[in-house]
Protein backbone atom coordinates (compact mmCIF):
# COMPACT_ATOMS: atom_id res chain seq x y z
CA UNK A 1 0.00 0.00 0.00
CA UNK A 2 1.47 3.63 -1.18
CA UNK A 3 1.97 6.54 1.48
CA UNK A 4 -1.15 7.82 -0.68
CA UNK A 5 -2.98 5.85 0.29
CA UNK A 6 -2.53 5.29 3.54
CA UNK A 7 -2.83 9.12 3.87
CA UNK A 8 -5.83 8.85 2.53
CA UNK A 9 -7.40 6.21 4.47
CA UNK A 10 -6.26 7.64 7.56
CA UNK A 11 -7.36 11.43 6.92
CA UNK A 12 -10.63 10.19 5.51
CA UNK A 13 -11.16 8.15 8.66
CA UNK A 14 -10.77 10.70 10.81
CA UNK A 15 -13.01 12.96 8.20
CA UNK A 16 -16.22 10.61 8.67
CA UNK A 17 -15.34 10.64 12.90
CA UNK A 18 -15.09 14.76 12.88
CA UNK A 19 -18.26 14.98 10.38
CA UNK A 20 -20.66 11.78 12.17
CA UNK A 21 -19.21 12.89 15.93
CA UNK A 22 -20.91 15.99 16.52
CA UNK A 23 -24.36 15.08 15.23
CA UNK A 24 -24.52 12.36 17.32
CA UNK A 25 -23.59 14.24 20.42
CA UNK A 26 -26.01 17.02 19.65
CA UNK A 27 -28.47 14.57 19.53
CA UNK A 28 -28.19 13.62 23.09
CA UNK A 29 -27.48 16.50 24.29
CA UNK A 30 -29.01 19.15 22.47
CA UNK A 31 -27.72 22.45 21.43
CA UNK A 32 -28.40 25.41 23.32
CA UNK A 33 -28.79 28.69 20.86
CA UNK A 34 -25.38 30.47 22.51
CA UNK A 35 -23.73 27.28 21.05
CA UNK A 36 -25.11 27.27 17.88
CA UNK A 37 -24.81 31.03 17.15
CA UNK A 38 -21.08 30.42 18.35
CA UNK A 39 -20.81 27.54 15.69
CA UNK A 40 -22.27 29.54 13.03
CA UNK A 41 -19.44 32.37 13.55
CA UNK A 42 -16.82 29.52 13.61
CA UNK A 43 -17.47 28.11 10.83
CA UNK A 44 -17.82 31.24 8.81
CA UNK A 45 -14.36 31.96 10.93
CA UNK A 46 -12.70 29.10 9.22
CA UNK A 47 -13.93 30.26 5.88
CA UNK A 48 -12.65 33.65 6.21
CA UNK A 49 -9.57 32.26 7.12
CA UNK A 50 -9.30 29.93 4.09
CA UNK A 51 -9.59 33.39 2.25
CA UNK A 52 -6.93 34.78 3.83
CA UNK A 53 -4.69 31.91 3.98
CA UNK A 54 -5.23 31.76 -0.03
CA UNK A 55 -4.29 35.42 -0.39
CA UNK A 56 -0.82 34.95 1.30
CA UNK A 57 -0.18 31.67 -0.07
CA UNK A 58 1.63 29.01 1.32
CA UNK A 59 3.96 29.30 3.95
CA UNK A 60 4.39 33.15 3.06
CA UNK A 61 3.41 36.91 5.15
CA UNK A 62 3.15 38.71 1.77
CA UNK A 63 -0.05 38.51 -0.10
CA UNK A 64 -0.30 38.04 -3.83
CA UNK A 65 -1.19 41.33 -5.26
CA UNK A 66 -3.09 39.51 -8.08
CA UNK A 67 -5.11 37.47 -5.90
CA UNK A 68 -5.73 40.32 -3.21
CA UNK A 69 -6.85 42.74 -5.70
CA UNK A 70 -9.12 39.59 -7.01
CA UNK A 71 -10.28 38.54 -3.70
CA UNK A 72 -11.74 42.36 -2.82
CA UNK A 73 -13.64 42.93 -6.13
CA UNK A 74 -15.11 39.35 -5.90
CA UNK A 75 -16.37 40.11 -1.62
CA UNK A 76 -17.67 43.49 -3.08
CA UNK A 77 -19.63 41.68 -5.91
CA UNK A 78 -20.96 38.94 -3.50
CA UNK A 79 -21.68 41.64 -0.74
CA UNK A 80 -23.92 42.88 -3.21
CA UNK A 81 -25.49 39.81 -4.33
CA UNK A 82 -23.81 38.85 -7.38
CA UNK A 83 -24.07 34.57 -7.83
CA UNK A 84 -20.67 32.45 -7.55
CA UNK A 85 -20.62 32.22 -11.00
CA UNK A 86 -20.03 35.99 -11.76
CA UNK A 87 -17.65 36.98 -8.94
CA UNK A 88 -15.04 33.64 -10.02
CA UNK A 89 -15.72 35.18 -13.58
CA UNK A 90 -14.96 39.04 -12.49
CA UNK A 91 -12.54 38.37 -10.00
CA UNK A 92 -10.73 35.70 -12.19
CA UNK A 93 -10.88 38.80 -14.72
CA UNK A 94 -8.95 40.86 -12.38
CA UNK A 95 -6.44 39.09 -11.24
CA UNK A 96 -5.51 38.13 -15.08
CA UNK A 97 -4.98 42.24 -15.60
CA UNK A 98 -3.13 42.50 -12.21
CA UNK A 99 -0.93 39.36 -12.64
CA UNK A 100 -0.02 41.00 -16.51
CA UNK A 101 0.68 44.21 -15.21
CA UNK A 102 2.61 43.03 -12.21
CA UNK A 103 4.57 40.82 -15.10
CA UNK A 104 4.85 43.54 -17.22
CA UNK A 105 6.03 46.13 -14.44
CA UNK B 1 -48.27 -9.00 -1.20
CA UNK B 2 -48.59 -6.01 1.05
CA UNK B 3 -45.63 -4.75 3.30
CA UNK B 4 -46.13 -4.72 7.28
CA UNK B 5 -43.74 -2.27 8.09
CA UNK B 6 -44.72 1.58 8.12
CA UNK B 7 -42.39 3.82 6.67
CA UNK B 8 -43.09 7.64 7.44
CA UNK B 9 -44.41 9.12 4.29
CA UNK B 10 -41.95 11.89 2.30
CA UNK B 11 -42.90 15.27 3.64
CA UNK B 12 -45.38 17.49 1.20
CA UNK B 13 -43.35 19.30 -1.22
CA UNK B 14 -40.30 17.42 -0.90
CA UNK B 15 -39.53 17.18 -4.45
CA UNK B 16 -39.80 20.90 -4.68
CA UNK B 17 -37.40 20.99 -2.01
CA UNK B 18 -34.93 18.84 -3.81
CA UNK B 19 -34.89 20.63 -6.78
CA UNK B 20 -34.64 23.98 -5.32
CA UNK B 21 -31.25 22.39 -3.43
CA UNK B 22 -30.22 21.49 -7.06
CA UNK B 23 -31.04 24.90 -8.81
CA UNK B 24 -29.20 25.94 -5.21
CA UNK B 25 -25.78 24.46 -5.87
CA UNK B 26 -25.50 24.79 -9.32
CA UNK B 27 -23.76 28.11 -9.13
CA UNK B 28 -21.58 26.89 -6.36
CA UNK B 29 -19.96 23.95 -8.76
CA UNK B 30 -19.79 26.52 -11.86
CA UNK B 31 -17.76 28.58 -9.21
CA UNK B 32 -16.11 25.99 -7.52
CA UNK B 33 -14.83 24.22 -10.85
CA UNK B 34 -11.19 25.54 -11.25
CA UNK B 35 -10.80 24.38 -7.47
CA UNK B 36 -11.85 21.18 -8.44
CA UNK B 37 -9.91 21.13 -11.77
CA UNK B 38 -6.87 22.46 -9.33
CA UNK B 39 -7.22 19.66 -7.15
CA UNK B 40 -7.31 17.41 -10.49
CA UNK B 41 -3.61 18.60 -11.40
CA UNK B 42 -2.44 17.67 -8.00
CA UNK B 43 -3.85 14.58 -8.20
CA UNK B 44 -2.63 13.55 -11.77
CA UNK B 45 1.14 14.69 -10.45
CA UNK B 46 1.08 12.17 -7.27
CA UNK B 47 2.76 8.89 -6.86
CA UNK B 48 0.03 7.42 -6.71
CA UNK B 49 -3.03 9.09 -8.71
CA UNK B 50 -5.95 6.44 -8.19
CA UNK B 51 -5.00 6.46 -4.28
CA UNK B 52 -5.10 10.66 -4.75
CA UNK B 53 -7.75 10.86 -6.73
CA UNK B 54 -10.10 8.71 -4.15
CA UNK B 55 -9.39 11.05 -1.66
CA UNK B 56 -11.69 13.23 -3.05
CA UNK B 57 -14.97 10.58 -1.69
CA UNK B 58 -12.80 9.96 1.31
CA UNK B 59 -11.90 13.60 2.60
CA UNK B 60 -14.25 15.14 0.39
CA UNK B 61 -12.76 18.64 0.85
CA UNK B 62 -10.52 20.59 -1.27
CA UNK B 63 -8.40 22.48 0.89
CA UNK B 64 -7.68 19.13 3.20
CA UNK B 65 -6.69 16.98 -0.25
CA UNK B 66 -4.91 19.52 -1.79
CA UNK B 67 -2.46 20.04 1.15
CA UNK B 68 -2.00 16.44 1.65
CA UNK B 69 -0.88 16.01 -1.62
CA UNK B 70 1.24 18.69 -1.01
CA UNK B 71 3.22 17.57 1.74
CA UNK B 72 3.43 13.97 -0.02
CA UNK B 73 4.66 15.59 -3.36
CA UNK B 74 7.81 17.61 -1.25
CA UNK B 75 8.43 14.27 -0.19
CA UNK B 76 6.96 15.14 3.46
CA UNK B 77 6.86 11.91 5.95
CA UNK B 78 3.35 10.50 5.66
CA UNK B 79 2.97 11.39 9.41
CA UNK B 80 3.07 15.52 8.34
CA UNK B 81 0.39 14.66 5.80
CA UNK B 82 -1.53 12.92 7.89
CA UNK B 83 -1.33 15.75 10.91
CA UNK B 84 -2.11 18.29 8.34
CA UNK B 85 -5.16 16.92 6.73
CA UNK B 86 -6.74 15.82 10.08
CA UNK B 87 -6.14 19.63 11.18
CA UNK B 88 -7.89 20.93 8.01
CA UNK B 89 -10.82 18.49 8.58
CA UNK B 90 -11.40 19.16 12.51
CA UNK B 91 -13.10 22.44 11.13
CA UNK B 92 -15.99 20.19 10.16
CA UNK B 93 -16.84 19.20 13.43
CA UNK B 94 -18.24 22.80 13.82
CA UNK B 95 -19.88 22.45 10.24
CA UNK B 96 -21.21 18.99 11.34
CA UNK B 97 -22.42 20.51 14.65
CA UNK B 98 -24.34 23.63 13.24
CA UNK B 99 -26.22 21.26 10.94
CA UNK B 100 -26.72 18.64 13.47
CA UNK B 101 -30.69 19.78 13.26
CA UNK B 102 -31.15 18.56 10.06
CA UNK B 103 -30.83 15.12 10.61
CA UNK B 104 -32.91 14.54 14.06
CA UNK B 105 -35.35 12.04 13.06
CA UNK B 106 -33.59 10.71 10.07
CA UNK B 107 -32.75 7.33 9.36
CA UNK B 108 -29.37 6.38 10.32
CA UNK B 109 -28.27 5.70 6.54
CA UNK B 110 -29.30 9.27 5.53
CA UNK B 111 -27.58 10.63 8.71
CA UNK B 112 -24.14 9.09 7.54
CA UNK B 113 -24.82 9.78 3.84
CA UNK B 114 -25.60 13.36 4.88
CA UNK B 115 -22.99 14.41 7.02
CA UNK B 116 -20.80 12.74 4.46
CA UNK B 117 -21.20 15.79 2.39
CA UNK B 118 -20.52 18.64 5.14
CA UNK B 119 -17.90 20.78 3.72
CA UNK B 120 -18.41 24.58 3.49
CA UNK B 121 -20.55 25.01 0.33
CA UNK B 122 -23.22 22.47 1.84
CA UNK B 123 -22.62 23.80 5.01
CA UNK B 124 -23.46 27.69 3.83
CA UNK B 125 -26.30 26.45 1.72
CA UNK B 126 -28.02 24.36 4.49
CA UNK B 127 -27.14 27.84 6.91
CA UNK B 128 -29.23 30.03 4.10
CA UNK B 129 -31.82 27.48 3.32
CA UNK B 130 -32.86 27.10 7.86
CA UNK B 131 -32.55 30.99 8.21
CA UNK B 132 -34.76 31.72 5.52
CA UNK B 133 -37.20 28.71 4.99
CA UNK B 134 -37.50 27.34 8.45
CA UNK B 135 -36.54 23.43 9.23
CA UNK B 136 -39.72 21.70 6.91
CA UNK B 137 -38.17 20.62 3.91
CA UNK B 138 -34.22 21.65 5.02
CA UNK B 139 -33.59 18.06 4.93
CA UNK B 140 -34.66 17.59 1.39
CA UNK B 141 -32.97 20.76 0.27
CA UNK B 142 -29.34 19.45 1.50
CA UNK B 143 -29.86 16.48 -0.10
CA UNK B 144 -30.22 17.63 -3.21
CA UNK B 145 -28.03 20.25 -3.01
CA UNK B 146 -25.36 17.74 -2.15
CA UNK B 147 -26.16 15.40 -4.79
CA UNK B 148 -25.65 18.16 -7.19
CA UNK B 149 -22.20 19.32 -5.85
CA UNK B 150 -20.59 16.67 -5.56
CA UNK B 151 -21.35 14.80 -8.51
CA UNK B 152 -19.81 18.47 -9.86
CA UNK B 153 -16.86 18.12 -7.51
CA UNK B 154 -15.52 15.13 -8.81
CA UNK B 155 -16.32 15.65 -12.31
CA UNK B 156 -14.11 18.36 -12.12
CA UNK B 157 -11.11 16.75 -10.14
CA UNK B 158 -11.72 13.91 -12.36
CA UNK B 159 -11.42 16.91 -15.94
CA UNK B 160 -8.67 18.27 -13.97
CA UNK B 161 -6.44 14.69 -13.26
CA UNK B 162 -6.98 14.14 -17.18
CA UNK B 163 -5.88 17.21 -18.53
CA UNK B 164 -3.87 18.85 -15.30
CA UNK B 165 -0.72 18.78 -16.15
CA UNK B 166 -0.29 21.76 -18.14
CA UNK B 167 2.50 23.73 -16.70
CA UNK B 168 1.13 26.44 -14.49
CA UNK B 169 -2.74 25.83 -14.66
CA UNK B 170 -3.02 24.55 -11.06
CA UNK B 171 -1.65 28.04 -9.95
CA UNK B 172 -3.76 30.28 -11.74
CA UNK B 173 -7.23 28.17 -11.07
CA UNK B 174 -6.50 28.54 -7.31
CA UNK B 175 -7.21 32.19 -7.64
CA UNK B 176 -11.31 30.31 -8.16
CA UNK B 177 -10.97 28.98 -4.55
CA UNK B 178 -10.64 32.54 -2.20
CA UNK B 179 -13.59 34.15 -4.99
CA UNK B 180 -15.95 31.26 -4.09
CA UNK B 181 -15.02 31.27 -0.43
CA UNK B 182 -15.81 35.16 0.16
CA UNK B 183 -19.05 34.27 -1.75
CA UNK B 184 -19.86 31.65 0.59
CA UNK B 185 -18.55 34.21 3.55
CA UNK B 186 -20.93 37.15 2.20
CA UNK B 187 -24.36 36.48 3.80
CA UNK B 188 -22.66 36.07 7.67
CA UNK B 189 -21.48 39.68 7.30
CA UNK B 190 -25.01 40.41 7.66
CA UNK B 191 -25.78 38.67 10.79
CA UNK B 192 -25.25 39.89 14.52
CA UNK B 193 -22.05 39.66 14.75
CA UNK B 194 -20.94 38.42 11.82
CA UNK B 195 -18.60 41.21 11.04
CA UNK B 196 -16.76 41.00 14.11
CA UNK B 197 -16.46 37.07 13.79
CA UNK B 198 -14.95 37.41 10.19
CA UNK B 199 -12.55 40.02 11.13
CA UNK B 200 -11.28 38.71 14.07
CA UNK B 201 -10.66 35.22 12.26
CA UNK B 202 -9.03 37.02 9.39
CA UNK B 203 -6.93 38.58 11.77
CA UNK B 204 -5.97 35.51 13.65
CA UNK B 205 -5.49 33.60 11.07
CA UNK B 206 -2.54 36.00 9.60
CA UNK B 207 -1.26 36.25 13.49
CA UNK B 208 -1.45 32.46 13.53
CA UNK B 209 0.65 32.17 10.16
CA UNK B 210 3.78 34.21 11.62
CA UNK B 211 3.41 32.29 15.47
CA UNK B 212 2.73 29.11 14.28
CA UNK B 213 2.77 28.45 10.73
CA UNK B 214 0.16 25.37 9.34
CA UNK B 215 -2.05 25.81 12.71
CA UNK B 216 -4.06 28.71 11.37
CA UNK B 217 -7.26 27.43 11.58
CA UNK B 218 -8.27 26.41 14.52
CA UNK B 219 -7.23 29.35 15.96
CA UNK B 220 -8.78 31.41 13.34
CA UNK B 221 -12.12 29.62 14.17
CA UNK B 222 -11.62 30.31 18.24
CA UNK B 223 -11.23 33.69 17.75
CA UNK B 224 -14.30 33.94 15.31
CA UNK B 225 -17.14 32.44 17.73
CA UNK B 226 -15.53 34.69 20.84
CA UNK B 227 -15.91 37.92 18.82
CA UNK B 228 -19.38 37.28 16.95
CA UNK B 229 -20.55 35.91 20.36
CA UNK B 230 -19.29 39.48 22.22
CA UNK B 231 -20.44 41.54 19.35
CA UNK B 232 -23.99 40.16 19.47
CA UNK B 233 -24.11 40.17 22.99
CA UNK B 234 -23.33 44.36 23.03
CA UNK B 235 -25.84 44.94 20.14
CA UNK B 236 -28.19 43.80 22.58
Amino acid sequence: MSAVWVVMLVVGAASVAFRLLPIVAVERIGLSPRTANGLRHAGSGAVAALVVLAVLGPGSLRPNPAVLVAVALGGFLAWRGWSMARVVLAGGAAYALVAVAVALL
Amino acid sequence: MTSTTTRPAAPAGAGREWRAGVRAAIPFVVGLAPFGVTVGAAVAASADPLAAWTGSFLLYGGSAQLAVLQVLGTEGPVWTAILVGVLIQARLMVYSGSTASLWKGARPWATVLGAATIVEPTWAMAEHRMRTGGPDGARAHYAGAAATLTVGWIAAITVGALAGRVPGLAAHLAVAVPLCLVVMLAPHLRLPGGIAAVVAAAGTAVVARAVVPGFELLPAMAAAAAAGLLAERWRA
